[in-house]
Parts: C-alpha cells; structure tokens; sequence
C-alpha cells in the first residue's frame, strides 16, 4: 500500500553493510594475503611445523602458537584472581563515592597505550624483576623445570605474562563490576536472611554471575591473545619450545611485528598465515564469550 | 460523495503482528467541525486516527488496507497514494504526550517544520508565521519573552500547546488529536478544549479522546468504537442523549465492557 | 564463629591487597613518565616539540616529526572512520529491527575485539603490497590511516547508536508527524539532539587509535623524518616509543619516557572531554 520512496536510510543501511561486510573481508584479505604461501605448504604442515627460521625457509607455526598460549594463559591465570578479588571489593565492599573514584583509577590504566606498558616492562619491570624475583626463584626453585634458565634475563615469557597481565586486568575489573551490578538486590538480601557472613554472601554473589564473570575472562584472554606491541618488547624474541617461564619465547603476534616491515614473499605469506591461525584462535574466543554472555542473559538473569 | 466530508475511510483493516486491531471500519468525518472519537482503551481508536495521516506506517509490522480519502485542497484524495511527507503537512498530529522537539528553542519548534518543507523562507517571514501560529494556539503570551529556551522547561501544558502550534505551522487542514490532554490540569485541559472549538472554523478536527464528558463539551460529532469496530456514529446530542446502541449505551454511562462482544 | 570472622576479615584483606596491586604499576609507570620524560622536556621545553629526532651520541632532538605525523595520520583515519561509523551507527539506532542492523550490531562486537595487528595485516595485503598496491608498493602512511579509521569504526558505530537509542520514540513521531523526510528527520532534529553523544562516540574512538602502534608499524613501518608523502612512511608518536625504547641509548630511552607522557596526556585529556560530553548528554524530556 504504502509507495516505494528514495529515503536516507538506503544511504544509511548502505553503512550499515559495509560494516557486515568488514569481518569476511578480513578473513579474505587473511586468506587472499596466505594464498602464495598455502599454495607452497600444506596448512598442517605449517601448523604443526616445530621450527621457524628464516635462514633454513623453515616455516612452521608451533612455537609461536605454543608462546601465545602459555604467556596469554598464564596472563590470564594472574589477572583472573586480581581482577575478580578488585571488582568485589568495588562493588561490594567499598562505599560508592570510594567505588566511583576507583572507577576513574581503572579507566585510566585501561586508557595507557600498551606501547607505553611495554615500555615500562622493558625500561622498569623487567630489569627490576631479574634483579629481584627472577634470581630468587632461580636460585631457591630453580630445581623446578618451570625456573630454570641458563642465563638470568629480564626479557622472557614470566615478564609477558605480567605486563599482558596487567593489561588486560582494567577490562576485566569493568564487565566483571557491571556483572555484579546486575544482581538483584533480593539475592544478597535473602542469603543475608540465611544468617550468612559478608564473605559467604559475596560467594552466592558470584556464584550468581559465575557465567559472566567467565564470558569477561574469556574476552580479557582474546585481548592477551591479540596483544602485539608490549608483549614484543619484553618477551626476548627467541622462537623454543622451553618450559621454563624464565626462557624467552614468540608468540603469532610478536613474529608478525618484528619481521613484517622486511618481509617479502614467502616469508610475508607466511607471517599472514600466522596472522590466520591468530584469527582463528582470537575470534573463537569471542565467539565462545558471546554465546556464554547471551546464555546468560537468556536464562535467570534478565 | 458529499462537499461536507472532510476525511472519509472506507473498510479500514489494520493488523499489527497479525492481530487485528481495526475489523473493517467505514466512517465519513465531517467537515469544519468537532469528530470525538470514544471508545474503551484497547479498541483502536489510536489507530484509527494514526492511519488517517499513515503514523501508522511507523510501526514496522503494522499491516493496513482499505481506503482512506482526505480532502486536500477541496479535493477528496486517496491519502495512501499521496506523499505521505505532504500528507502529513496538511493532516496535523498531536501526540496524547507532549513531545516538542526538547533540545531545540520553542522558536526553532515552531520554524523548523515550514523552513524544512518549505512553507515559508527567510527567517523574518519564518518568525512572523511562529507568531501568529503562537497566537493562534493562545500560548504567545506566555511565551514571547523566551522563544530562545529550550523547550523541555516549558510546563505540560504549554508544551503541548506549543505541539499544537507547531502543528498549525504548516498550515493542515485537518488536525488529528490523540487524547491530548491527558495528564494535564484542570486548567491546561480547558484551554486545550476551548482550542479545539476554535480551531474548527479553519480546520476539521478529528479527537480521539478516553472521556465521554469531554467528547460532551467539545464534539459536534461522536464515534464509538468498540473493539475494533464502529459501532454508532451521529451527532453529539444524539449519541449522548440517546444512543441506538446497547454498547454505546453501556460505555456513556459508564458501565463495564468487559466480556461483551460487538 | 570467631574463626568465621577471622577469614571475613582475611578475604577482605585480600580484596583490598588486589587493588593495591592495580594501583602500584600505574603509579610506578606515571612516575617514570613524569619523573623521567619530564625531565627531559624540562630541559629542551622547545626543541622537544619542534625538533626531529636526532641520532643517538649527538644529543638533544624532539618529537616535533613525530606528532606532526600523528596529526596527519589520525586527521585522516578520523575523516573515514568518523562518518562511516556514525552512519552505519544511526542505521543500526533508527532501524534496529532490521537484518542488516541486526547483523551489524554482532560483527561490531567481534570487531572491537579483533586484533588490530590483524587489520594492519589486511590493509597492507589489500592496499601496499608489491602486487596490489595502486597508490604505493611499499610502507605508506596513508595506508596506517585507512587501518585506523578500520579500527575505530565499529566502536564508533556501536557509540553513536547508543547514543541515537536515548532519544525518546516522540521526537521521532514528532517529526515525522511534521511531515518530514527521513532525511530530515534523521539530521535535522534526531542528530542535533544527540550531538554531545556523537561528539563522546568520535573522541572514544580516537582516544582507541591514538595509542595504536601494531598496525602502523604493519602498514608504514618505521620513519625517523619528518612527515613527506602519503604514500611514504611518516612517523608517529606510538612508534616512536616503540623504537626508542627498545634502543640501548639512554637520550633515546628518556625521550621514549617523554613522548609516553604526551600521548598519555593526550588520551587522557581526550578521555575527559569524553566523559564531559556523556554528563551534558541529553538534558531534555
């Protein structure tokens, strides 16, 4: 019934769609930019390839994958404790008008350009660390496979760890904080009826958000993950399957950064396909905390 | 069909996500007068008034046929086939809550409508129509030494009669109210009715409105709208005074509804 | 009981320990900036800002190229970003029901996530490499910006359509029941309502790409000069650090610690004003 009208919201929803259309464009540029080396290499080969040296042609992706997830877990592993212990202590234990000043103390290092962290982890942390934390856990749990290390360094996966940590511990604090901001205030009243302690009240509390405080940790590793600039200048650059934390490592990201300037050819292709398996890895994680958030807000918490 | 008819509608089905809220409505309003349409909430009266100047298109799933004629420059037009842009123009709407543009002034409500459309140009002429049109809706004085606030400060009152001469700005020839004085005080109320009474020397008024006691003080011409469907149209005297209909006769007094099936 | 307490007050402890831990790197890293870079502004306050980089064992040189070639670069990625964003923002606001907006609405959320050394990848593959690069073959500024401006859209996007989803459902009837067009609706009375919420949505997504140093050393690598051509490597404030702080040599290190502290004093001036905008946004209805 009604007529067909020119209207700004063809122009508008044309936007719209290019903003769709920007994630399969990365995921075929990714492909696009891998194809001369795809075509080359088998992508389990590469995938599976223990070795990465530029001199040999030798391109195989394991040791940077195997870098990327011990430094961004065991980021993860630290920030987890810190960021849940900060967020109840701001939302539940803290008056607000304390809270909210505290808010603009986590805003404001989520707003520090990592380049500047990882200044600091080059210039401060790490030098200080090697002096301190790192020789005594050397020298007293060096027995340990995890502290040893042939040679005392302030660059090596221990350092990317905690200034990924670090990083990702603002973010955290945030969605973490708005998770528990939702419960109802009948829940904590009602476990306080119970005769429950503080302690056992915020237990129930978090128990309450337990999906979102997951769906937040799981973005806060896609950022560690995704964590290119920092994690590069403080993790010693040395590709090995080392377990020690004390050794230094690569990670998917820090290869790209430091050989992609230079690259040609070949090794350009196969620096994208690392670049694949990160857009692999990064958006599974996303998608995973976006299907456990939805659950979420699907089920008892509206 | 008859000089006299200002909007006519000719077996009107709406549905809205597959509901149906308007069964086959055919009503013919007259011209240069007062139109009350009453009704139990629910019965689409709001309705019926949005599909008269197509508001109703805002709604995405709504779903509308039938005919609905519109006299525009003395000529009965099919308002569906119109631009509805300019069908708008000339069939005014106001909003049952006041809603003036809150961020911008009250001169800036009053002269953005004709400076877009293109109804007067120039901010001398522009100002001049805010005038009279203020004037028109009895706000000027209350206004005219603070054209430059916003208008979200104005009270209910004022900002819904400043809706009404926003509205008046454009120059309709038929205005749709849609129960436009509710909320208000007893005095904001008044000043809105006798309004309405005025207006309809200019223009046709059509009101839906939910209070039999104001249809008595302001309509010439009464609609009765039940669940759906017009079930008694005529004059005011008639209906109120003596209507043909058991339901209608229920509703002014102002009896239950509920259970009752048209 | 009183053992019940005694973990109360044990966990409490904690709670607050775990706060002191964010606090302390942040106040160790603002320190440095200040005590450090400061410094050595201090004792170059002109030169520092108008000076390019000198060579290490010379002495002396500033970041006058470097925020030049900043300015360039997100002037430009702001002059894409913002309008498309806000755009495909008001689209997704204005027709929220709608596939498209639907389907916008789920990729921005995977993209403020996706890593930015990705899009810095992409664009190069797209844009400079030796095989399909039109406007250069090589590192070129031009191509950062467009990686930027890639960056700050969707967090523009999603911003600006908050920011449109305030504005009441009667300012829209209002103005249609006006008679105007869509057009007219959407930019002559929805957007000046939320003009202070647009002005938040753009400054949060510059105060995102300002940091940004992975897809400019992607796209443009690294320059030490002044700022010539687009289609050339410039030099930025991000990267900058990045090369000077990883140097050996300690001008080159202090400088690193001075230029952190104009581009946090910058991202956070900008981060104020963002804040201030959301406080005057929507006074009305």
């Amino acid at each position: 019934m009604a007529a067909m009208r020119k209207s700004i919201f063809i122009l508008l929803g044309g936007f719209a769609l290019f903003l769709v259309l920007i994630l399969p464009f990365y995921l075929f540029g990714e492909l696009y930019g891998a194809s001369e080396f795809l075509s080359k290499f088998s992508f389990l080969d590469f995938i599976l390839g223990r070795e990465w040296s530029l001199p040999e042609q030798r391109y195989g992706a394991l040791q940077a994958i195997y870098g990327t997830l011990i430094t961004a877990g065991l980021a993860l592993l630290i920030a987890a404790p810190i960021s849940i212990a900060s967020a109840v202590a701001m939302s539940e234990l803290l008056p607000e008008r304390v809270s909210d000043r505290l808010g603009v103390l986590i805003d404001t290092i989520a707003a520090i350009p990592s380049v500047v962290v990882g200044l600091w982890g080059v210039l401060s942390l790490g030098p200080f660390l090697s002096n301190t934390l790192y020789r005594f856990l050397v020298e007293n749990l060096g027995f340990l496979p995890i502290f040893q290390a042939t040679m005392l360094t302030a660059y090596n996966k221990l350092t990317a760890a905690l200034v990924l940590g670090y990083m990702i511990m603002p973010f955290a604090v945030s969605v973490i904080k708005e998770n528990l901001r939702l419960v109802p205030m009948e829940i904590k009243e009602a476990a306080y009826a119970l005769g429950f302690t503080r302690w056992e009240v915020v237990r129930i509390t978090l128990s309450y958000v337990k999906p979102g405080i997951f769906a937040a940790l799981m973005l806060a590793l896609g950022r560690a993950v995704a964590e290119a600039v920092a994690v590069s200048m403080v993790i010693g650059n040395t590709c090995s399957f080392s377990v020690s934390l004390l050794e230094p490592a690569c990670t998917l990201t820090t290869l790209i950064i430091n050989n992609f300037a230079e690259a040609t050819g070949t090794e350009a292709a196969a620096l994208i396909g690392l670049g694949l398996v990160l857009f692999a890895i990064s958006t599974s994680i996303v998608l995973v905390s976006r299907l456990v958030y939805s659950k979420l807000l699907g089920g008892y918490m509206r | 069909m008859s000089d006299n008819v200002a909007v006519s509608v000719r077996d009107l089905h709406v549905s809205i996500d597959k509901k149906d809220i308007l069964k086959g409505i055919s009503i013919d309003f007259p011209k240069n007068a007062v139109t009350a349409i009453i009704g139990p909430s629910g019965s689409g009266k709001t309705m019926l008034l949005r599909s008269i100047n197509r508001l109703i298109e805002l709604l995405p799933r709504a779903r509308v046929s039938g005919k609905v004629l519109v006299r525009i420059k003395n000529e009965l037009q099919d308002a569906y086939a119109l631009d509805p842009s300019y069908l708008r123009r000339k069939v005014g709407y106001v909003f049952q809550k006041p809603n003036p543009f809150p961020h911008l002034s009250i001169l800036k409500n009053m002269t953005i409508g004709p400076m877009l459309n293109g109804i007067a140009k120039g901010k001398e002429n522009l100002e001049r129509l805010a005038e009279e049109k203020l004037k028109e809706a009895g706000l000027w004085d209350e206004v005219k030494d603070r054209l430059h606030e916003a208008a979200w400060k104005l009270s209910g009152g004022q900002q819904q009669r400043l809706c009404i001469a926003r509205a008046l700005a454009l120059q309709p020839e038929i205005i749709l109210f849609d129960e436009p004085t509710t909320g208000l005080d007893l005095y904001n109320t008044k000043r809105i009715e006798e309004l309405m009474v005025r207006l309809k020397e200019k223009y046709t008024i059509i009101a839906v409105t939910h209070s039999v006691d104001q249809a008595g003080r302001i309509a010439d011409f009464i609609a009765f709208i039940y669940n759906g469907k017009l079930i008694e149209f005529g004059s005011a005297a008639s209906v109120l005074k003596s209507p043909a209909n058991e339901l209608t006769e229920l509703f002014i007094t102002g009896r239950v509804l509920d259970g009752v099936t048209a | 009981m009183s053992l019940k307490k005694l973990r109360d007050a044990l966990y409490t402890g904690l709670a607050y320990l775990s706060l002191l831990l964010l606090a302390v790197p942040l106040a160790w890293i603002l320190f440095e900036c200040i005590v450090r870079g400061g410094a050595y502004i201090l004792s170059r306050p002109v030169e520092f800002f108008t000076d390019i980089g000198r060579p290490p064992g010379v002495g002396g040189g500033g970041i006058g190229h470097a925020i030049q070639g900043s300015l360039y670069m997100l002037g430009l990625a702001l002059l894409i970003g913002v309008p498309v964003g806000m755009l495909a923002g008001i689209y997704m606001a204005e027709r929220r029901d709608s596939p498209i907006a639907k389907a916008a609405r789920f990729v921005s959320d995977i993209l403020v996530e996706f890593p930015t050394i990705l899009v810095g990848i992409v664009t190069y593959a797209f844009l400079v490499s030796k095989v399909t690069g039109l406007l250069a073959t090589g590192p070129a500024a031009f191509a950062a910006s467009f990686a930027l401006a890639m960056i700050m859209i969707p967090i523009v996007a999603r911003s600006v359509e908050t920011a449109f989803l305030t504005i009441p459902n009667e300012v829209r009837e209002g103005a249609y029941a006006l008679g105007l067009l869509d057009r007219q609706t959407v930019f002559r009375v929805l957007l000046p309502a939320v003009r202070a919420g647009v002005m938040t949505a753009v400054l949060i997504g510059l105060a995102k790409i300002a940091g940004e140093s992975a897809p400019i050393i992607v796209t443009n690598g690294i320059s030490n000069f002044w700022f010539s051509k687009w289609t050339e490597p410039a030099p930025s404030i991000p990267v900058l650090i990045y090369v000077y702080g990883l140097s050996p040599f300690k001008e080159w290190q202090a400088q690193a610690w001075a230029a952190s502290l104009i581009l946090l004093l910058l991202i956070m001036g900008v981060g104020f004003l963002a804040r201030r905008f959301t406080k005057k946004m929507w006074t009305g209805a």
